[in-house]
């Protein structure tokens, strides 16, 4: 037997493995339906939290880009931020992100913010469904830390453009 | 396949799932808002001393000493101290270094000061009409005692009259070279 001949058999092989596979699908099945009701995601949004004010050591502050910040002062903006928060087991928590702020390096580097989220005078730690359509009060304290030595940090600015608020979902109980 | 193999598979598969997971938990959902856009600028702290005339950050005063002192002799200038920065500043003389000049024994010295008007009213003798601070021996010189400062608002200056008295136990042939550090806080 010659080569080509030898190749159409095993081609043919082939051919009676291939369709032994398709005939496999056509055993017997049969199907019911399980469900009829509809699957709906929750929600997590936070509103606007641009109407803020500015305040240091409980003073507010008109203009804050006026205000020369020195170690150990912490500035303070607080606002106002609606929830949208639904799903039965959902939670989030709410932080403000510095990651894009930019600026001078020692100014940057000598910041460090943390954010407080309060509810009718309470701290709210964490944003459940049970807080949809509240309206949140959000305190993010930027602090100067009080060791910065020497001349280290003086006269420089950093700018906030970049500073956001984050509602994030944590993971699922 | 051979037991490596089968073993690269196996790390590739765990590696594989243990990167999904992070991913997923990654992609948890997500909203922000910008919050503000502004600016904020730290202040510059700056404490210069000098004369009437001019200050810097060191400042040389060849014409508080003398020789051929005795002991009571008496040697009052003024200082001229002032916030070059753009705070309010809090200060104090924080310390006095005495030290021997051309290998010769410290002088014993006692300082005193005054913060007064302008540099007028500090002459080279007499008691200065002004707020008296420190009177003690000069080594231990501290004004006002910590935890306690002075202040000084942004480009405002401040006069202090200094007065070093030679002690009576001041032997012949001695020299001292003094330095006096002030401390600026904001």
């Amino acid at each position: 037997m010659n080569k080509k001949t030898k190749g159409a058999i095993a081609a043919a092989a082939g051919g009676v493995l291939l369709l032994g596979g398709v005939g496999s699908l056509a055993y017997w099945s049969s199907s019911t339906v399980i469900g009829g009701e509809e699957i709906s995601s929750g929600t997590l949004k936070i509103g606007d939290c641009g109407n803020g004010v500015w305040t240091e050591n409980g003073v507010v502050l008109d203009d804050v880009t006026a205000f020369l910040l020195v170690p150990g002062e912490t500035l303070t903006y607080a606002c106002d931020a609606a929830i949208t928060a639904t799903g039965d087991h959902l939670t989030g928590t709410i932080t403000a992100d510095t990651a894009g702020i930019t600026g001078n390096a020692e100014l940057l580097a000598a910041i460090a913010a943390t954010t407080t989220v309060t509810l009718g005078g309470g701290v709210l730690a964490e944003i459940t469904d049970a807080n949809d359509g509240d309206t949140v009060q959000v305190a993010v304290e930027l602090e100067f830390d009080a060791d910065t030595e020497l001349e280290v940090a003086q006269g420089e600015k950093i700018q906030l453009a970049a500073l956001e608020l984050v509602l994030q979902q944590t993971a699922p109980h | 396949m051979n037991p490596i193999r089968w073993g690269i598979l196996t790390v590739a598969a765990l590696a594989a799932l243990a990167f999904m997971t992070v991913q997923q938990s990654a992609a948890l959902w997500r909203d922000s808002t910008q919050i503000t856009d502004t600016t904020i600028t730290s202040g510059t702290l700056s404490l210069l001393v000098g004369n009437a005339g001019g200050q810097s950050k060191s400042h040389s005063m060849p014409d508080f000493g003398g020789s051929n002192l005795y002991p009571g002799a008496v040697i009052q200038r003024p200082l001229t101290v002032k916030n070059a920065g753009d705070i309010a500043m809090r200060y104090r003389l924080q310390s006095v270094a005495q030290a021997q000049a051309n290998g010769k024994n410290d002088v014993p010295l006692r300082l005193q000061t005054w913060i007064v008007a302008d540099a007028p009213a500090c002459p080279t003798s007499g008691t200065p009409p002004g707020i008296g601070g420190y009177a003690g021996a000069l080594a231990a010189a501290q004004w006002p005692p910590a935890p306690g400062w002075e202040r000084l608002a942004p480009d405002a200056t401040a006069v202090w009259c200094l007065r070093v008295t030679v002690g009576a136990s001041a032997d012949t042939n001695q020299a001292s070279v003094i330095t006096l550090n002030y401390l600026a806080n904001s």
